[in-house]
């Protein structure tokens, strides 16, 4: 990775990145749930929309926050076999996937979109996933595009 | 895979008669009921498409006229979405088999009543050319002089999604009629096996090939498939970021027309005419209070990116897109450039063949990104 300068490190230090959440009723939702009652801490950078399944979350929807100026994207889902609507999971995986191969053709990196399998007992797992996405995206900065007007 | 039978039609009075006496055979012997091919329209300004029902009626089939007014994929799902109890023969350019194949795929179009007729295709002429030229000549004279390039192997001034276009002639349809390497008064017509019999008693094929055909064909796909590579790539390295991709679409009035004309964006209400974007009066104002300002009307590039996700698996290049937009930006470089990113992750090839799963219906369970 490159150098930062000393000023950019003060920056990287101060900023807060801003997440949105995709989070699937019946698994991610409850995984998060449980790391707020179990009080697993973890960095408030998260706003949470609940879902019915990963596997409904339109790419307008990732892109909608990206081009607004949120540093990230985070959708979760069942794990392999659990998801309600069979492989709703599976299909959003590859919609990601599909995502951040067109936004990394235009300069966003593909970290700021991630996607998740967290069941509902994995509280410490959300709360790690959360973690590392906030460390990854201080590494990237803020997004460009909070000051981008002509979208 | 089928085999497929050569045969000549031999041209007498002109190519238009004899196309005309070829596919009022295929009504009159019930090979098919209808027939949805290209005609010249009674001003002698354009050609388009006709449903026919009555072989006399059939009077100026026109598969050859360099012009493409809505693709003949979108009307084929118009005509089999519903059972239309009927068998019609539908005649196709390559990139609109293509994009058939894929309407099939996502449900919205059927090809059990359809018999698919294919046509050889160099490339067709943006809208705006072709009105100027028939303005001068008259579509009947344009589809003439554009026969004789064509059997040459030679067109001019295509647009600029068919100068990237390999496929010159489909292999996914049961008859094709060709014309790359014809001598002037030969059409070559390429048949399924099956239906040779049925076909010859119809229509009075002899047997015969064109010689020249098969390394003139090899000789423009190669060239194409070149300049795809090349062009593709360039935009790639050039518009590699959004304030680039902002820029490009600098003049997009946000019509919509290039989503109407695309035949793969189907939907019947997309998204972006529905309630979800009849955004709230305060919904402005936040957006523009957290920004500072925003450019109205708003969502431009989202539109735009959220279509080319929504069509970039089955994206066929097939350019109706661009030919629709009003201040003629490149969209059929840029649909195709970053489709092909999206296809290459799923290895897959959109218009090839009905047995080819659509990427988005389907998974394996280990791939991608497990964090
Ligand atoms: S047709 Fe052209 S001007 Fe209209 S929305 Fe599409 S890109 Fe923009
Ligand atoms: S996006 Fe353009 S090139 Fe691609 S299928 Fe649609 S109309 Fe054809
Ligand atoms: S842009 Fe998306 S929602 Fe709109 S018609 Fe195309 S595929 Fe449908």
């Amino acid at each position: 990775m490159k150098q930062l300068s000393v000023s950019e490190k003060r920056v990287a230090q101060e900023f807060e990145p801003k997440i949105i959440a995709f989070l699937c009723n019946w698994c991610s939702y409850v995984g998060a749930d449980l790391a707020g009652t179990s009080r697993i801490q973890y960095p408030p950078n998260i706003r949470v929309i609940r879902v019915m399944c990963s596997g409904s979350v339109d790419p307008l929807y990732i892109l909608k926050p990206i081009l607004e100026g949120a540093d990230g994207v985070l959708i979760a889902g069942c794990h392999s076999g659990d998801c309600h609507y069979l492989n709703g999971n599976y299909k959003a995986r590859r919609r990601v996937a599909m995502v951040k191969t067109m936004l990394e053709q235009f300069g966003i990196p593909g970290d700021r979109i991630w996607f998740s399998f967290i069941s509902a007992s994995e509280g410490r797992v959300f709360a790690d996933t959360v973690r590392r996405m906030v460390t990854r995206l201080k590494e990237l900065g803020p997004n460009s595009m909070k000051a981008q007007w002509e979208i | 895979m089928y085999t497929i039978a050569s045969f000549l039609l031999r041209t007498q009075a002109n190519v238009r008669e004899t196309l005309k006496e070829f596919f009022r055979g295929l009504m009159k012997k019930d090979i098919v009921d209808l027939l949805l091919v290209p005609q010249e329209t009674s001003s002698g300004r354009s050609v388009v498409y006709t449903l026919v029902k009555d072989p006399n009626k059939l009077l100026s089939p026109d598969p050859v006229g360099p012009l493409v007014l809505v693709s003949g994929a979108t009307v084929l799902s118009n005509l089999t979405f519903r059972d239309p109890g009927a068998v019609i023969g539908v005649v196709l350019r390559p990139c609109e088999v293509r994009a058939a194949i894929e309407l099939v795929k996502l449900g919205q179009a059927n090809l059990s009543p359809v018999l698919l007729i294919g046509v050889d295709c160099l490339g067709t002429l943006d809208p705006r050319v072709y009105r100027e030229e028939v303005m001068q000549t008259g579509a009947r004279a344009l589809s003439e002089q554009w026969l004789t390039s064509l059997r040459s192997g030679l067109v001019k001034g295509v647009r600029s999604a068919c100068q990237i276009c390999s496929e010159v002639a489909s292999d996914a349809v049961s008859v094709h009629i060709g014309f790359i390497g014809t001598g002037p008064n030969e059409i070559l017509v390429e048949v399924k096996n099956s239906l040779v019999e049925r076909l010859r008693e119809a229509t009075g094929l002899v047997e015969g090939t064109a010689s020249e055909r098969s390394s003139l064909i090899s000789w423009h796909k190669e060239e194409r498939q070149k300049v795809r590579e090349e062009k593709l790539l360039a935009w790639q390295q050039s518009i590699d970021d959004l304030p680039r991709l902002i820029a490009e679409f600098a003049t997009c009035l946000k019509c919509g027309n290039c989503r109407k004309a695309c035949p793969i964006c189907y939907c019947k209400e997309c998204v972006f005419e529905g309630r979800i974007f009849d955004h709230q009066s305060s919904s402005y104002v936040n957006w523009a209070t957290r920004k500072g300002l925003i450019k109205m009307p708003a969502d431009t590039i989202l539109f735009h990116l959220t279509r080319l996700c929504h069509v970039g698996y089955s994206c066929v290049s097939c350019g109706m897109c661009e030919s629709a937009c009003p201040v003629g930006l490149p969209l059929a470089t840029l649909f195709p450039a970053v489709a092909e990113k999206i296809q290459a992750i799923f290895n897959y090839v959109p218009g090839r063949s009905l047995d080819e799963v659509l990427p988005l219906t389907t998974f394996k369970e280990e791939e991608l990104e497990p964090r």
